[in-house]
């Protein structure tokens, strides 16, 4: 058995080290594409008219929806941000999916909503509607209150009652830049009969009503190193991963915190789904695999500005069961649509992207596994060289703070927010991150597969602990 | 090595960035361009504030900046203007004429661009006819800068190059339309020949553009002319405009229209009426409550509620329809119009009409609607008990549209 292991180290190793010279190949390609894409974005952002955009009675409305559960310390700053959009003609449509907090009070207060019947058409179906409600203080908002059904059914609620041919799905813990909508619209109806989602890259903080509408100021990150690596690790995802994904029409996973929507695509895919653990990602696959299986035109597209600052799990329990349930979305959905994977009547999503998310997502737990092991073993037959691990380590904690610094330079160059001494700090934190972070990841995909492979679907809310405190000493007047 | 390589690519990409912003810092010198310090929100500032602001970012910035500056679209023509008339003094137009003519390659279209944006926000002359060639040029980004660029000019030459874009499609029509739409100078006598463009797409866009010149007096018979046009994208245009412009024929054919077989000219022919505000001709609106489309049922509950209170007659008469979706809706319009409110209010304070009970009575059992909740905790809490004894109880929607 000894001999065996002592043979098999090496071996182990070697799969280790090719696995990971593979995926840092793939996101060293994706960060040419992706800087390429960026570049283009950046010099048409340039060129655009905004201004025209925002006033003009041919801009196409659109359907704001906020699914809200439990959000009673957040909802609010979402709704108003919502509201502020900069845009010619929006509805914001906020479905209260059973909260047991004080989600509706909250709103009820806020906005003086009153309760309304309205004979809505009911395209799909939904748990049942306890009342709608209309604002008699702001004539654009709608509030739906409804038996909890999830988040994919509180969506489906929403694109019943949207109005519009556009529905933008946002979450209720996010805060979002006036401009959002704009942005996101300008690409969407620059090709309209191409073009059926756009999504954009996100912030992460503590208080993201602290950091929106950051056009007026500079951003603020918070000072939490687990927020601060979160939000570099969110950065490099978009800026480094999905712009380029969105250069080559393999956008997979369209955020559920803003994604813009053509709404009879939606409606033709029957909604979102609520037989997976989140909806987000699995509507972007079941696009792409309908309208390329019937060879129609389809593009998701991904903004590289940052359009809203979400709210990340504070301690580290929260993240891991955060990302343990994106992991074993990632696994539920890939696992459904493996009839894509390597098929050419996909194209590039086929052949580039779900390869893609096998190698660097479904294995990764796997190879992780495996390098612990192979660790451990190596320690225990002292086949194993304390010094050159550490300078192994050291090498991959500098090439991936490199790519980070990359996103953040991207980052940088386009929005210039912010402030000096959180840049640098960004940039100095950088090299820990695999260290003091990439464990937490490592363990909760670990997590996210055994839960798969369970048959868990819950959806593991994180509490607002932070945010919930700061409403507390407000006197629950609502985020300040 | 690869540790050496690891850091090195890190320290330089992070030197790199940090050096980038310290040039940025640098040469805006604590402005902060994409971030809006540079026009502050708020009120709309007097013109001498303007110039007087443009002055003191002129006096400040470096060249480079300012010639950034007067090419970016994000910002205002107080700012773009003194800019760009800098930019060009300073450094003479020869080198942005070469620049605007042609381009070879990705980066050289963007500088033709800048430059075509810096020529005509300084006002050169030669900017009309580069604007023609950019126009022409088949670059998707280039013509599009080039009808944004038209859509600011104060001349009925730029009105026709955009028209000319809207006929041949040189650019997504709806982004010409909508820079039509809002073109500094009024030009009907450049968009009335659009209506009768063999091209159904051009008279759909002559049709909606109208809408914007209700005040010259051959625009609304020519809207008119196109309510028998073979295509219903443009009569849907032309009745759309016609709600907008109004005038004698606007409502007779509106009306004719509600019986078109599309349906989405009929969703826009209530709408029409809508925008009108005629009350009076509700009746004729009200069996559309009925049509088998949801949205052209939707579109006449809209037009309803526009033509104000008054209708609640005809509307109640309704509620006794034999088809579920009319009823419901008129029950909906009913309460969108604050009337239910205003019933359930005389009822809580005792001064009720016997009329006014059995209208709210059968607004919550015929019409499907449940104002039993809804209405008594809008109105008076207090009250609530007493309006609930009016109504047959909460009979909630009778059914969901199809």
């Amino acid at each position: 058995m000894t001999a065996f292991l002592r043979e098999a180290l090496p071996v182990a190793v070697q799969a280790c080290f090719v696995y990971l010279a593979l995926t840092y190949l793939l996101f060293f390609l994706q960060l040419v594409v992706a800087a390429v894409e960026n570049l283009r974005r950046s010099r048409e952002e340039r060129i655009e008219d905004y201004r025209l955009l925002a006033n003009s009675r041919f801009t196409i409305p659109v359907s704001v929806i906020i699914p809200a559960y439990n959000e009673a310390a957040v909802v609010l700053g979402a709704v108003r941000s919502a509201l502020d959009f900069d845009y010619f003609d929006h509805e914001v449509i906020v479905v209260n999916d059973g909260s047991r907090d004080d989600t509706m009070a909250v709103l009820i207060r806020e906005y003086d909503m009153h309760p309304y019947q309205v004979f809505y058409r009911r395209t799909m179906p939904t748990e049942e509607v306890r009342g709608i409600y209309r604002s008699a203080r702001a004539p654009r908002l709608l509030v739906v209150d409804k038996a909890n059904g999830g988040k994919a059914d509180a969506l489906n609620m929403g694109i019943n009652l949207s109005r519009y041919r556009y529905v933008c799905c946002l979450d209720a813990d996010s805060m979002y830049e006036r401009d959002a909508l704009l942005k996101g619209m300008r690409l969407a109806v620059a090709d309209p009969a191409r073009v059926v989602g756009v999504t954009s890259v996100l912030a992460v903080g503590l208080h993201p009503e602290r950091q929106g509408s950051v056009r007026d100021a500079a951003r603020r990150m918070d000072r939490s190193m687990l927020i601060n690596f979160q939000h570099l690790d969110y950065q490099r995802s978009f800026l480094n991963n999905r712009s380029a994904w969105s250069r080559l029409d393999y956008m997979l996973c369209a955020i559920g915190a803003f994604m813009i929507w053509r709404r009879d695509v939606l409606v033709e895919m029957g909604g979102f789904s609520r037989d997976f653990t989140c909806e987000d990602i699995e509507m972007t696959f079941r696009v792409y695999e309908r309208l390329l299986r019937e060879g129609r035109p389809c593009r998701i597209l991904a903004l590289p500005d940052t359009l809203a600052t979400t709210e990340g799990p504070a301690q580290i329990s929260a993240l891991v069961r955060q990302r343990a349930r994106w992991q074993r979305v990632i696994l539920e959905t890939v696992w459904h649509y493996r009839r894509m994977l390597l098929n050419p009547r996909y194209k590039t999503v086929g052949l580039i992207g779900m390869p893609f998310y096998v190698i660097t997502e479904v294995l990764a737990p796997v190879f992780e596994l495996g390098a612990v092991v192979t660790l451990v073993l190596a320690v225990l037959f002292h086949a194993f060289d304390f010094g050159e691990f550490l300078l192994f380590l050291v090498a991959i904690s500098m090439l991936n703070a490199g790519f980070t610094v990359a996103a953040l330079f991207v980052q940088d160059r386009m929005m210039r927010e912010l402030q000096w001494r959180d840049l640098l700090h960004l940039v100095l934190i950088s090299p820990l991150e695999l260290i003091a972070y990439r464990p937490w990841l490592t363990w909760a995909r670990l997590k996210g597969t055994i839960e798969y492979f369970r048959g868990r679907k819950g959806w593991d809310k994180f509490d607002r602990n932070v945010r919930q405190a700061a409403l507390a000493r407000a006197g629950g007047a609502g985020p300040p | 090595m690869g540790l050496v390589f690891a850091v090195a690519a890190w320290a330089l990409l992070a030197v790199w960035m940090l050096a980038d912003r310290a040039l940025y810092e640098l040469n805006h010198r604590g402005v902060r361009v994409r971030g809006h310090r540079l026009v502050p929100r708020g009120p709309e500032q007097p013109p001498e504030m303007h110039a007087e602001r443009a002055r003191g970012l002129l006096a400040r910035l470096p060249a480079a900046v300012i010639e950034r500056l007067a090419a970016d679209a994000g910002l205002p023509r107080w700012l773009t203007e003194p800019f760009a008339a800098h930019t060009l003094a300073r450094k003479g137009a020869a080198r942005f004429l070469r620049a605007a003519s042609a381009h070879r390659g990705g980066r050289g279209r963007w500088r033709r661009i800048a430059a075509l944006r810096i020529l005509c926000a300084g006002g050169h002359p030669d900017a009309p006819a580069l604007l023609r060639s950019a126009l022409l040029s088949g670059d998707p980004d280039l013509v599009g800068a080039a009808v944004s660029l038209l859509g600011d000019q104060r001349s009925p030459a730029a009105a026709e190059q955009l028209i000319q874009a809207l006929r041949e499609r040189l650019h997504p029509p709806s982004r010409v339309a909508a820079r039509l739409d809002r073109f500094p100078l009024l030009v009907p006598d450049l968009i009335l020949p659009l209506v009768r463009d063999p091209d159904p797409a051009v008279r759909f866009w002559g049709a909606t553009l109208l809408a914007r010149y209700g005040a010259r007096p051959d625009v609304a018979p020519a809207l008119v002319g196109l309510v028998t046009d073979d295509d219903a994208s443009v009569r849907k245009a032309a009745v759309e405009s016609l709600g907008a412009v109004g005038g004698g024929e606007a409502d007779t054919t509106a009306l004719r229209l509600l019986e078109d077989p599309v349906w989405f000219v009929r969703a826009h022919a209530a709408r029409a009426l809508g925008d009108l505000e005629r009350a009076d001709l509700a009746p004729r609106v009200l069996p559309l409550l009925a049509d088998p489309q949801w949205w052209v049922r939707a579109a006449v509950k809209d037009a309803l509620q526009a033509m104000g209170p008054a209708v609640a007659p005809a509307v109640a008469g309704v509620l006794g329809h034999p088809d579920r979706f009319a009823r419901n809706g008129a029950a909906e319009v009913l309460q969108n119009l604050g009337v239910l409110d205003e019933l359930a209010g005389r009822a809580a304070r005792g001064e009720a009409s016997a009329e006014d009970q059995a209208l709210l009575a059968r607004a919550g059992a015929a019409g499907g609607i449940a104002p039993t909740p809804g209405t008594a905790r809008r109105i008076l809490p207090m009250a609530a008990d007493r309006v609930r004894v009016l109504l047959p109880g909460p009979v909630g929607l009778e059914g969901h549209g199809r």
